[in-house]
C-alpha cells in the first residue's frame, strides 16, 4: 500500500512548539539546508514507523498563507506543488481560537491532514477540555493532543501520521474514473481534483469533501467562480479548485496574477462577496 | 507561483473597490465565526478559571471601549509627566540660576555671557526637561511591560485595516514616540514595499520625545490649567495626521493590498520596578547624551550667533547673525504670529526639537530677559503659541530623522519629499490653526 516514502510537512504558527515536535519525530535523522533560492531555513528530517519510511519536511512557522511574507509563501507553495502526503499541523492548544486560523486555511486546501493539539498541559491546567473526536469530526481530519516538551502524545501522533497516509494511498487508488472529474461541482466534492506540480507521484489526486463549509451565500459564490472558469483547465488544474475559487474571492494579488485574459478578469471581479 | 505586482492598472482599476468593503476581512471574519461554532461545541471551559489576563483583555480589547481607554490612558500618562515633574524642574532651575549668579560675576564680560548665556541659558535649559523625559519614558516602559502597549497596537489597529491601512504600521508608530529615528527604522518590519514607505514617511508625524519640552514650555507658560491637556492633545493630533497623510498616500501614490495584523499578544505582566527603571535610564541617557554633546555644541553656535552681529560683539540681539536671519524669514510667518525670535529658533530646529526650546532660552537671555517665560507671553498670544506647538509638532524632526529616511528608502526623492510635505504640511495646519482660533478667540 505505501510503496514510496510517505511524505509529511510540519506546519504551525511561530511558538507552538513545532521544532520540539520535529525532534521528537526524528530524533538525529535530519538536515538542515536553505528553500531553494530563499533565505528561510528548510528542515527535512526522516523517520521509520511500522516498517514505512517517512520524510519530514518542518515548514516555517506562519500564521496564514497570504503569501505575502517569504516564510508564508515558502509553505503555501510547498503545500500547493508538492502536496505533502500528510500535513501535521501544530496548534497551541491554549490559543486554540487564534491558532485554529490557519489550520481551516489548511482544510481550505483540502489536505489531508492530522491536527496536533501541542501544549495540551496548559488547557488541563486551566481546568478547561478540548473535546477532540467532536473537533476532528467538525474539521474532517485526525486530532491528536500532546505536550511536545515531555514527549506527551508522540505514539499517538506516529499512529495518527501512518494512519492518515494509509488512508490518502487507499484514497488515491480508488481513483480511477477520471471522466467524471468535473469542477464547479462544490456539492459532490469528491470529483475535484488537481494535478500538483511537483508531486512525487506525479498523478491527480482525488481531494476530500472539505468538511469545513462556509455561509451558503460565499459557497455560492464560489460555484459562481468555478462556473465562469469552467473550462480554464490551465488554471484549474494546478490548484485544488475551490481553494483557487476561495482565493479569487479574496482577490489574492498573486492569484490573480494568473488570470490574464481582461474578459475572463471581468467576469470573475464581477462575483463579490 | 510567482510573486508579481498588481495586476496593471487600467483606467478603471477593478481593485479600487476593494476599499469599500475588503474581501479579505470578510472572509477572515467568516473564519473566525467558523471557529467560533467549531470552539463552542468541542471546547469545554472549566469552572470558575477566569484567568485574570483574559478579563483584562475583555475590556480592554473590547470593541468600542478599547479606543477610548487607549485615549484616556495616554492622557493620564501625559498629566502624570507634566505634573509630577513640575517639582522637579523648579529644583533644577533653581540650580541653574544659582550657577549663573556666579557666572555672571565672571570679570571677562563675554566670558560671562558665553557660560551663563550659551551654556547655562542653552544647555541647562534643556537639563531642566530632563524629569518630563524620563517620566514619560518611565510611563511608556510601565505600559510596555505590562503587556498593555502592544493590546493598544491591537486596539489602533482595527480603525487602520479599516482605513484601509496596513496594521502593523502602528508598532513603529509607537515607536515614534520615543524617538523618530527607531520609528524609521522599525518601519522595516512592515510587510511590504509600498506600506513600509508609507510608514516611513508618516512616523516622523509622531511626537518624539525631543518635541517634549517645547510642548512643556508652552503649555506651563500659556496653557497652565490644561497643561497635560495640551501636551495629550499634540500627541493625538500627531497620530492623527500620520493616519491622515498614509490614508492619502495609500489612496494617491503608495497603492498596496493590506494584511490583517496577527501578533502575540503575551499575558499581562506586573512591571518590575528594576525594569521599567532601566528602561526608562537606558533611553533617557540618550537624551543626556545629546545634551551633553551637540545641544552643548549647538547652544556654543546660537550664543555665538546671537552675541555677534556684523559690527562684531555686542551688537543689539536684533542686528546679530541670528536676528539678521530671523528678521529676514519672519515675514513668512507674520500672519501666524511668530516674532524673529521664533522663527530663528524654528530654523534651529531642523537640527533638532530640543534645540528650538534651547535657541529661544538664549536668544532671551542675550536680549537681556531674565525669564524666558515672561519673554515668551510678551511676544506671542496664547493662539500663536498653540501654532507654535503645531509647527513644531508637524516639521522635520532632526537631522538624525532625515538621515534616517534616506537610509531606510534608499532614495534622495523620497527624502525631499519626506521633508517638503513635512515643513508644508507644519505650515499649513499652523495656518488653519491662527485662523480658526482668530475666528473664535481674537
Amino acid at each position: 500500500m505505501l510503496d514510496m516514502k510517505v511524505r509529511v510537512a510540519l506546519i504551525g504558527n511561530p511558538n507552538v512548539g513545532k521544532s520540539v515536535v520535529f525532534n521528537n519525530l526524528t530524533g538525529l535523522k535530519q538536515h538542515t539546508g536553505n528553500w531553494p533560492g530563499k533565505t528561510v531555513e528548510q528542515k527535512i528530517g526522516f523517520f521509520e514507523y511500522k516498517g514505512h519510511e517517512f520524510e519530514i519536511v518542518d515548514l516555517p512557522g506562519v500564521y496564514s498563507l497570504s503569501a505575502l511574507s517569504e516564510d508564508e509563501r515558502v509553505a503555501r507553495d510547498y503545500l500547493i506543488h508538492t502536496r505533502p502526503d500528510v500535513v501535521v499541523d501544530i496548534v497551541n492548544a491554549s490559543q486554540i481560537e487564534r491558532n485554529l486560523y490557519l489550520t481551516l486555511l489548511l482544510v481550505e486546501l483540502q489536505l489531508n491532514l492530522v491536527v496536533v493539539l501541542n501544549m495540551y498541559d496548559v488547557v488541563r491546567n486551566r481546568g478547561d477540555k478540548i473535546d477532540t473526536d467532536a473537533l476532528s469530526e467538525k474539521l474532517g481530519v485526525k486530532v491528536v493532543t500532546t505536550v511536545a516538551t515531555k514527549g506527551e502524545g508522540m505514539q499517538d501522533l506516529r499512529d495518527a501520521i501512518l494512519e492518515a497516509a494509509e488512508e490518502h494511498a487507499l484514497s488515491k487508488e480508488r481513483n480511477e474514473r477520471r471522466e467524471l472529474h468535473l469542477p464547479g461541482d462544490i456539492n459532490g466534492g469528491d470529483h475535484l481534483h488537481y494535478h500538483p506540480r511537483d508531486h512525487h507521484h506525479g498523478e491527480y489526486e482525488r481531494l476530500k469533501p472539505p468538511n469545513v463549509k462556509y455561509s451558503p451565500e460565499i459557497e455560492r459564490k464560489l460555484k459562481q467562480i468555478l462556473e465562469i472558469l469552467r473550462d480554464k483547465r490551465d488554471i484549474l488544474d494546478r490548484f485544488p479548485p475551490r481553494w483557487l475559487a476561495l482565493r479569487i474571492l479574496e482577490r489574492d494579488p498573486e492569484v490573480m496574477t494568473l488570470i490574464t485574459d481582461p474578459e475572463l478578469q471581468r467576469q470573475l471581479l464581477e462575483v463579490t462577496v | 507561483m510567482k510573486v508579481t505586482e498588481r495586476i496593471p492598472e487600467s483606467e478603471e482599476d477593478p481593485f479600487d473597490e476593494e476599499l469599500a468593503i475588503d474581501p479579505q476581512i470578510v472572509l477572515a471574519d467568516e473564519r473566525y465565526e467558523v471557529i467560533g461554532n467549531i470552539l463552542s461545541d468541542v471546547y469545554e471551559p472549566g469552572h470558575g478559571k477566569w484567568q485574570l489576563s483574559d478579563m483584562l483583555d475583555e475590556v480592554f480589547l473590547h470593541k468600542y471601549l478599547g479606543v477610548p481607554i487607549f485615549l484616556v490612558t495616554m492622557w493620564a500618562m501625559f498629566t502624570f509627566t507634566f505634573e509630577a515633574s513640575r517639582v522637579f524642574m523648579a529644583m533644577i532651575e533653581a540650580l541653574f540660576t544659582w550657577l549663573g549668579g556666579f557666572t555672571s560675576q565672571i570679570p571677562i564680560p563675554w566670558l560671562a555671557s558665553l557660560v551663563t548665556e550659551g551654556v547655562l541659558g542653552g544647555v541647562g535649559f534643556i537639563l531642566t526637561f530632563v524629569p518630563p523625559i524620563f517620566l514619560l519614558y518611565l510611563a511608556i516602559s510601565i505600559l510596555e511591560d505590562t503587556g498593555y502597549l502592544s493590546r493598544a497596537a491591537f486596539v489602533m489597529d482595527r480603525w487602520m485595516t479599516k482605513l484601509g491601512l496596513h496594521g502593523r504600521s502602528f508598532i513603529p508608530l509607537l515607536l515614534g514616540f520615543g524617538c523618530s529615528v527607531a520609528a524609521v527604522m522599525a518601519a522595516r518590519t512592515v510587510d511590504g514595499e509600498s506600506n513600509r514607505l508609507t510608514t516611513i514617511l508618516v512616523s516622523p508625524l509622531m511626537s518624539c520625545a525631543g518635541r517634549l519640552p517645547l510642548y512643556i514650555l508652552i503649555a506651563g507658560v500659556f496653557f497652565p490649567n490644561l497643561a497635560g491637556t495640551m501636551v495629550f492633545l499634540m500627541y493625538i493630533i500627531g497620530i492623527i495626521m500620520a493616519v491622515i497623510i498614509a490614508m492619502v498616500l495609500k489612496r494617491t501614490i503608495l497603492q498596496e493590498e493590506s494584511s490583517p495584523l496577527i501578533m502575540e499578544l503575551s499575558m499581562y505582566q506586573m512591571p518590575t520596578a528594576h525594569g521599567s527603571f532601566r528602561h526608562m535610564w537606558d533611553r533617557g541617557v540618550l537624551f543626556l547624551r545629546q545634551a551633553g554633546t551637540f545641544l552643548l555644541a549647538g547652544g556654543l553656535v546660537i550664543w555665538g550667533l546671537s552675541s555677534f552681529g556684523l559690527g562684531g560683539y555686542g551688537v543689539p540681539v536684533e542686528q546679530s547673525f541670528i536676528g539678521i536671519i530671523g528678521t529676514s524669514i519672519q515675514p513668512f510667518f507674520a500672519h501666524l504670529g511668530f516674532t524673529w525670535h521664533v522663527v530663528a529658533a524654528l530654523i534651529f530646529g531642523f537640527v533638532a526639537k530640543e534645540a528650538v526650546v534651547q535657541s529661544l532660552s538664549i536668544i532671551f537671555a542675550v536680549s537681556g530677559e531674565t525669564a524666558i517665560e515672561s519673554a515668551l507671553m510678551a511676544v506671542l498670544s496664547p493662539i500663536s503659541a498653540f501654532a507654535l506647538m503645531l509647527f513644531v509638532l508637524l516639521y522635520v524632526p532632526c537631522l538624525a530623522t532625515i538621515g534616517a529616511v534616506r537610509k531606510e528608502t534608499g532614495s534622495w526623492k523620497w527624502t525631499a519629499f519626506s521633508v517638503i510635505y513635512q515643513i508644508l504640511l507644519a505650515y499649513a495646519m499652523a495656518s488653519v490653526a491662527v485662523f480658526i482660533g482668530g475666528y473664535f478667540f481674537g
